[in-house]
């Protein structure tokens, strides 16, 4: 029976796996990524509390609060400071003084306690409510302990007034909507021709920032920690000679899927230990820190990517962000492949692999510098679509930009077909180079050599 | 015919190197493929091989193409290459894997190699204390120990052509015992081999059939002793007590080598060794005309050393001129 070119592929995909899998250095890596996950959170949440910095849980050294309420608010309760909108607060006493405003405010000069005055009034003709903390000179109480109340005293009013207006939440995300306006320039063209369309193009959300950036990096990490071992392998097989052997049993192609197969596994594998390891850290730390039940602490979890009105992650877009990922990887790595069946050995390899590291970065900085141009000043429509098609920049682009909605589905998929096509053409390329190289010997090639290599479809070894 | 290889060429820009070379495996045994370094000897195997693409010839494999995927081959490449840092057992594992042997097979194969080839030690490393010993290496491995592991490579998948690139240098001799051993072994089992070397006197050993190789020709081809005929029995060795220089110049005869053990001449054939072993005993042209005390007196055909490095230094010469 004729064997096809990819026969024994997946042997090679065990060999790699089970060889990367057990490799020391792999797990030695693979723990530092765990333990970074891991403790990420945890830390990042206690140096911003321990700094005053945003946080739920707010500490405030003030014992007590007097409150002297002029306003005549029927429906706030000065005691009910845990409705004050942040999930936790440490809530001082809380009195309510019959004393006058001006005979509070001579005790407060005097006094060296921990304590400070709310005064609640009213201006008719400003139409405003004052909320006014006052705390004497010689208090021990800092100007942060006054800011900690302050958010609290706010909120707790905010909540109330929503109780008493019996304001459901939703309606309220509603009321506080932006109402924004775009122009819409239409040509008008004759039937039949269609009409182009020039939109003024918004720049991203924080939401969205976030959401695009997070996938940049996971891309970038999926197609540079795969492009790195399928390189080291091919450059270790090349130098130590084991490839002439491997060759009398195996196509030089399906040498070169095996092991972009098992890199893309393990790569993958490495990526969702890291998201299982963040996502156990913050359920166990919320669970452990706050008291919170699991199901709140993984509410809380998913508060961290956040779904909404600006980030769509249907199956449709998750199937098409896949399909990117996947073909990115094969697109960068099928690249990777070739420049390392060039080198001779491991230390030729830093010097050859520039050119594919300057095409990664330009990959991964197209991406974020549009998103950033994005977040600044709005980057041109025209753009985003121009990078959707383009093979080098749409793995890192497209995913975060599709689920933001910044790009249609129609654009997403005539950028997929074009990375597919690139991808179907650069694997003959990879083939046929590749078997070249795999004895190659010799100076560093240029682009017009691999593409003479392409053209003559010979094999051979300068040095042979 | 088993192996058929006809008009295989190679260029490299304007350089050839393999200018259309033919020979053929007719029965099992081991066929020479000699040359001087560069002379393209591993080009050619590679290229049987199917592993570089050739500019012109066929290679068969019992009447059809040969292609490797689908014949049982062994090889053991010039430059020698194993994973430096995996175990030795996974290793070979995976290139029985690679063959379709299976992994039962596979491990049956791998200790009867194991023990014929004396490296029961570094597969399984004997028991110190408590702790199991750790699986070795290639890299822990010597050179020579290494150069083991891969004919044990080769030889895994039992293959009915072994492709042997220069298997015995960096040998010591008690190694290079053992090779030479298994490739008998392999000969008696009806194996087809090809092997490339430099020591002549191993090719002496093993091959009836010879190629040899000079910048990428075939300047002498066929069946050894054929080819020791055709040069017929020129090579006269003559040790004696006293000195015969002037005998030698007397009779204008050609000193290759001068040694301890004697004086290597060249002859023409018979009749002028006749002539020149009666001076000897007669010492007739002598200045001293007195019968010289014969210890050695040898007349035999050119050795294959000779004989190659005679082709090659005619080339040199040719090319010089």
């Amino acid at each position: 029976m004729k064997h096809s070119r990819f026969h024994g592929t997946g042997k090679v995909f065990n060999f790699t796996f089970s060889q990367m899998m057990k490799a020391k250095g792999f797990r030695f890596t693979l723990i530092l990524m765990i333990l970074f996950s891991a403790c990420y959170y945890p830390i990042s949440q206690f140096f911003s509390r321990r700094g005053g910095g945003v946080s739920e849980v707010e500490e405030t050294s003030i014992e007590t609060l007097y409150v002297i309420d002029e306003s005549g608010l029927s429906f706030m309760d000065w005691f009910a400071f845990d409705k004050a909108g942040l999930d936790r607060i440490e809530v001082p006493k809380i009195v309510s003084s019959d004393m006058t405003y001006d005979a509070f405010v001579e005790k407060l000069k005097e006094s060296e306690e921990k304590i400070a005055l709310l005064h609640v009034h009213r201006v008719a003709d400003e139409g405003t409510f004052y909320y006014t903390l006052v705390q004497g000179a010689k208090t021990p109480i800092e100007k942060k302990d006054l800011e900690v109340l302050q958010k609290a005293i706010q909120g707790s009013v905010f909540t109330q007034l929503l109780e008493y207006m019996k304001v459901t939440k939703e309606q309220m995300t509603l009321l506080n909507m932006e109402i924004d306006t775009d122009t819409n320039y239409v040509e008008v063209k004759t039937i039949g021709e269609p009409a182009d369309e020039k939109t003024d193009n918004k720049g991203v959300n924080q939401d969205q920032y976030t959401f695009i950036m997070l996938l940049v990096v996971v891309t970038s990490m999926l197609i540079s920690m795969s492009g790195e071992y399928v390189s080291s392998s091919i450059v270790m097989e090349k130098s130590s000679k084991v490839v002439e052997y491997l060759l009398t049993s195996i196509r030089p192609i399906a040498l070169l899927f095996g092991k972009i197969a098992a890199v893309f596994l393990v790569t993958l594998f490495q990526i969702l230990i890291m998201v299982f390891s963040y996502v156990a850290s913050v359920v166990i730390y919320h669970v452990v820190a706050d008291g919170f039940t699991v199901s709140q602490a993984f509410e809380k979890v998913s508060s961290i990517i956040p779904v909404n009105v600006d980030i769509t992650i249907s199956p449709l877009n998750l199937v098409i962000v896949i399909c990117f990922l996947l073909a990115g990887m094969l697109f960068y790595t099928l690249i990777v492949g070739v420049i390392a069946a060039s080198v001779k050995n491991v230390e030729e390899m830093q010097e050859r692999m520039k050119s594919y590291t300057l095409l990664l970065f330009v990959g991964m900085f197209g991406s974020l510098g549009i998103t950033i141009m994005n977040i600044t000043s709005g980057a041109p429509a025209i753009l985003e679509k121009i990078a959707s098609f383009i093979p080098v920049i749409s793995p890192f682009l497209v995913p975060g930009y599709l689920c933001s909605n910044r790009i249609s589905i129609g654009i997403a998929l005539i950028g997929l077909a074009i990375l597919f096509v690139s991808v179907y053409f650069l694997l003959f390329f990879a083939a046929r180079c590749y078997e070249y190289l795999i004895y190659y010997q010799g100076q560093k090639l240029k682009l017009k050599d691999y593409l003479n290599i392409f053209k003559n479809e010979k094999g051979g070894n300068d040095n042979a | 015919m088993s192996l058929v290889v006809t008009n295989l060429s190679k260029k490299y820009g304007e350089k050839t190197v393999v200018d259309h070379i033919s020979f053929s495996l007719e029965h099992p045994g081991v066929y020479a493929f000699l040359g001087t370094n560069g002379a393209g000897k591993s080009t050619s195997l590679r290229m049987m091989l199917g592993m570089l693409a050739k500019d012109s010839g066929t290679v068969t494999w019992k009447g059809k193409p040969l292609d490797t995927m689908e014949t049982n081959v062994g090889y053991l490449a010039e430059e020698r290459g194993l994973y430096p840092k995996f175990t030795l057992m996974d290793q070979l594992l995976y290139f029985a894997s690679l063959k379709n042997v299976s992994k039962e097979d596979a491990k049956k194969r791998i200790d009867y190699w194991v023990e014929r080839l004396e490296l029961t030690e570094y597969f399984h490393p004997p028991v110190v204390g408590k702790k199991k010993p750790k699986p070795m290496t290639a890299d822990q491995l010597s050179k020579g120990n290494q150069q083991k592991v891969q004919l044990l490579a080769a030889l895994i998948s039992d293959p009915e052509l072994l492709i042997l690139d220069e298997p015995l240098s960096g040998l010591d001799p008690v190694n290079m015992d053992l090779f030479k051993q298994v490739i008998h072994e392999q000969v008696d089992a009806g194996k087809y081999i090809i092997m490339s070397s430099h020591q002549m006197e191993v090719v002496e050993e093993f091959c009836e059939d010879i190629t040899i190789l000079h910048h990428g020709k075939a300047v002498v081809q066929g069946n050894l002793n054929e080819i020791k005929k055709s040069y017929g029995r020129v090579n006269m060795f003559v040790k004696t007590e006293e000195p015969i220089d002037d005998l030698i110049e007397a009779s204008g005869l050609r000193v290759i080598n001068k040694t301890p053990n004697g004086i290597q001449i060249r002859v023409t054939g018979q009749e002028q060794a006749d002539e020149f072993l009666d001076m000897l005993v007669t010492g007739k042209g002598s200045i001293e005309p007195t019968r010289k005390t014969i210890v050695r007196f040898e007349l035999r055909e050119p050795s294959l050393h000779e004989i190659f490095v005679e082709k090659a230094g005619e080339n040199v010469e040719d090319e010089a001129q």
